[in-house]
């Protein structure tokens, strides 16, 4: 059996997305802003012609994929995007409302559940050393408004 | 104004006391980064553009610039111990370097690779000091077309030399180019693309991207990684540092040799100091009449490839500084820099403000001696660094992340936006599509609308004025061959895997 690259597996994804991309710019583009002529652009001529070209290329990616035959799975690794997405969503929420040792604390535990090796309780103490270290450099050292601790909910 | 006299006024602005701390600041910050495998020179200098901004421009500009080159001294130490790069350019460091620490010889290495380091450095900064004028005053008479076909000469070969698939690399310098679209159009003070967020008419900042793609990207992909290697060596002592008659012999043609293949790489925009690394260990070991013993502990391994990585950091600025062209997603940062600070980049740079200009470059010469004279006592520091563990190092640049694009104008927004290209870019990842390019189309893109308009406008709307004026046709010819060139090699490689 010939050894298949393993390059290039996902392109149908890449093909889709780029193909996908470039259709919601150019489409957009030509129904919300004025094109103009070629001598005297509008707003809308630069876009709408870059985002047919990204069609396009995603169209060429795509068909080769086809061609090609062998698909692969984007192999996204769920706990690690949700764990730090859940982290960098918490600081969001809560650096204004609550503070930076709550902000900072729930960030660092959050985000060391995408890692085995950190536990809850030493996640924990992490996030407390960060704290410090945040308003030290931060706070202190570089004046950034946002209070170790608050209570916000306006 | 004489060529002595501009040295003058850098030397001055180098060694001011302000100048002279951040270059400091810098290059310290830089070694850091550059041992600790998991943060890049990248990574850094994007976190550490929204601190920058209450400083002077040429301060900025001199501890970014630090940042970049010194990261490339210390990223060879990880190479050498524990034979996982520190830097992507120091991967080569490995092949020799990590071998010579297994003979026991990991001090000698060290040592080595600073010397040729400094080397390396020294002649980028000379070939720097002496083309740069050069270069600008030829620049100074291009018109828009010229500018715009030199901006789309530099997107296309950033895009299409380095990259494995160079229809990927083009497709991400539109992508880039689209999302440096959204926002206020300056010709028609339309807001484009905004989605009615009134926080995005002035467009996505650079440095929310610059974070999110490349910081919590990166983190988000490596998260999993755990512990550290065994370190081959934890005491190395002063004595055993210095090589002896025999290395020093062979090792200083490689490090000569290295220097000019590295200052040629960097000179070019997308190569960078990873090919001119690897580059110039291939030839060290072509020329060499002993070639078996490459890979095994031959120093010219490690002498060569970290000179060439560090005269790549410094040419680069060449086309960066006098053309504003960036060849590489640092060099698009440091353009970044200076546009936050209201400078605009271009031949004007060197006429406009030559303090800054001058003061960069010879500070240059100022970080390059402080890394040398302080590497080798703090080799210990360094060492026990390069030990940290990922998993406490990641949390801590996930929040310097959200710290830093949120202090930039208090908004939470900013912070929302770099997850969002933070997600982004893991996706990129996941289709196998760099992030480089798009960082370069994103910061070239409005400038080359804003040239395309403007040559268009002066020509009254005739296309061909792109070739017929010498200069613009000569970029554009390159162009087109470099996209041939792109086109023919992906061809023949479908049709070989076809046979296979």
């Amino acid at each position: 059996m010939p050894e298949h690259p393993i390059e290039g597996r996902k392109d149908l994804w890449t093909g889709l997305f780029l193909l996908g991309v470039g259709l919601v710019f150019s489409i957009y583009g030509w129904r919300e802003y004025p094109m103009g002529t070629l001598a005297d652009m509008g707003p809308g001529m630069f876009p709408v012609m870059l985002g047919l070209l990204l069609a396009a290329i995603g169209v060429l990616i795509l068909v080769a994929a086809l061609m090609r035959g062998q698909f692969a799975g984007l192999g996204v690794d769920w706990r690690v995007l949700f764990s730090i997405t859940a982290g960098i969503l918490a600081f969001i929420l809560t650096i204004e409302r609550f503070g930076v040792a709550v902000a900072v604390v729930s960030l660092t535990v959050l985000a060391s559940l995408a890692n085995h090796r950190l536990s809850f309780g030493r996640s924990i103490v992490l996030g407390g050393v960060l704290t410090i270290a945040v308003m030290l450099i931060f706070v202190y050292g570089l004046g950034i408004p946002v209070r170790l601790l608050a209570w916000n909910l306006s | 104004m004489s060529w002595l006299e501009y040295l003058g006024i850098g030397l001055s602005q180098a060694l001011s006391l302000s100048t002279l701390w951040f270059c400091f600041l810098g290059v310290m910050l830089g070694m850091i980064v550059g041992v600790l495998p998991g943060i890049g020179a990248v990574a850094a200098i994007a976190l550490l553009l929204p601190y920058t901004y209450e400083l002077n421009p040429t301060d900025a500009l001199v501890m970014l610039a630090g940042v970049y080159y010194g990261s490339a001294y210390g990223g060879s130490i990880a190479s050498i111990l524990l034979n996982l790069p520190g830097t992507p350019s120091s991967a080569v460091a490995c092949l020799d370097g990590y071998p010579m620490a297994q003979q026991g010889r990991a001090g000698v290495a060290l040592f080595i690779t600073t010397i040729g380091s400094f080397v390396g450095a020294t002649i980028g900064i000379l070939l720097l000091m002496g083309f740069a004028p050069v270069i600008t005053r030829f620049a100074l008479d291009f018109r828009p077309a010229d500018y715009f076909s030199m901006m789309l000469l530099g997107l296309i070969a950033a895009s299409t030399i380095s990259s494995a698939t160079p229809l990927k690399g083009i497709a991400m310098v539109i992508l880039g180019i689209l999302i440096g679209m959204i926002g206020t159009d300056v010709n028609s003070g339309t807001a484009r693309y905004s989605l009615g967020f009134h926080e995005l008419t002035d467009g996505i900042g650079i440095v929310a991207i610059a974070m999110g793609l490349f910081g919590i990207t990166e983190v988000i992909a490596s998260a999993r990684q755990t512990g550290t290697a065994q370190l081959h060596a934890s005491q190395i002592s002063f004595r055993s540092m210095w090589p002896n008659r025999e290395d020093w012999r062979r090792s200083w043609m490689p490090m000569v040799r290295g220097s000019w293949i590295g200052s040629f790489f960097g000179a070019l925009p997308g190569t960078g100091g990873t090919i001119s690394a690897f580059m110039a260990y291939a030839l060290e070991k072509r020329v060499s009449r002993s070639p078996e013993r490459f890979g095994r502990g031959a120093i010219e391994g490690v002498a060569a490839p970290e000179a060439a990585n560090n005269a790549c950091d410094q040419t680069a600025f060449i086309p960066t500084l006098t053309l504003g062209v960036p060849g590489s997603v640092t060099m698009a940062l440091m353009l970044g820099a200076l546009m936050i600070h209201g400078i605009a980049p271009g031949p004007n740079l060197i006429v406009e403000k030559p303090e800054l200009f001058w003061g960069l470059i010879m500070s240059f010469w100022v970080g390059n001696l402080m890394l040398l004279v302080l590497n080798i006592p703090l080799i210990g520091i360094w060492i026990r660094l390069v030990t940290v563990p990922y998993h406490l190092l990641y949390p801590a640049v996930i929040l310097l992340v959200c710290i830093g694009v949120y202090s930039l104008q208090n908004s939470v927004f900013d912070v929302a936006v770099a997850l969002a290209c933070g997600l982004v870019g893991y996706l990129f990842r996941l289709l196998e599509l760099p992030p480089a390019p798009l960082l370069l189309g994103f910061v070239l893109g409005p400038m080359m609308e804003e040239y395309l308009r403007r040559a268009l406008v002066l020509s009254d709307g005739e296309f061909s004025v792109f070739v017929t004026r010498p200069v613009s046709g000569g970029f554009l010819a390159v162009s087109a061959l470099l996209l041939v060139w792109a086109a023919v090699s992906t061809m023949r490689r479908v049709s070989t895997r076809r046979i296979a």
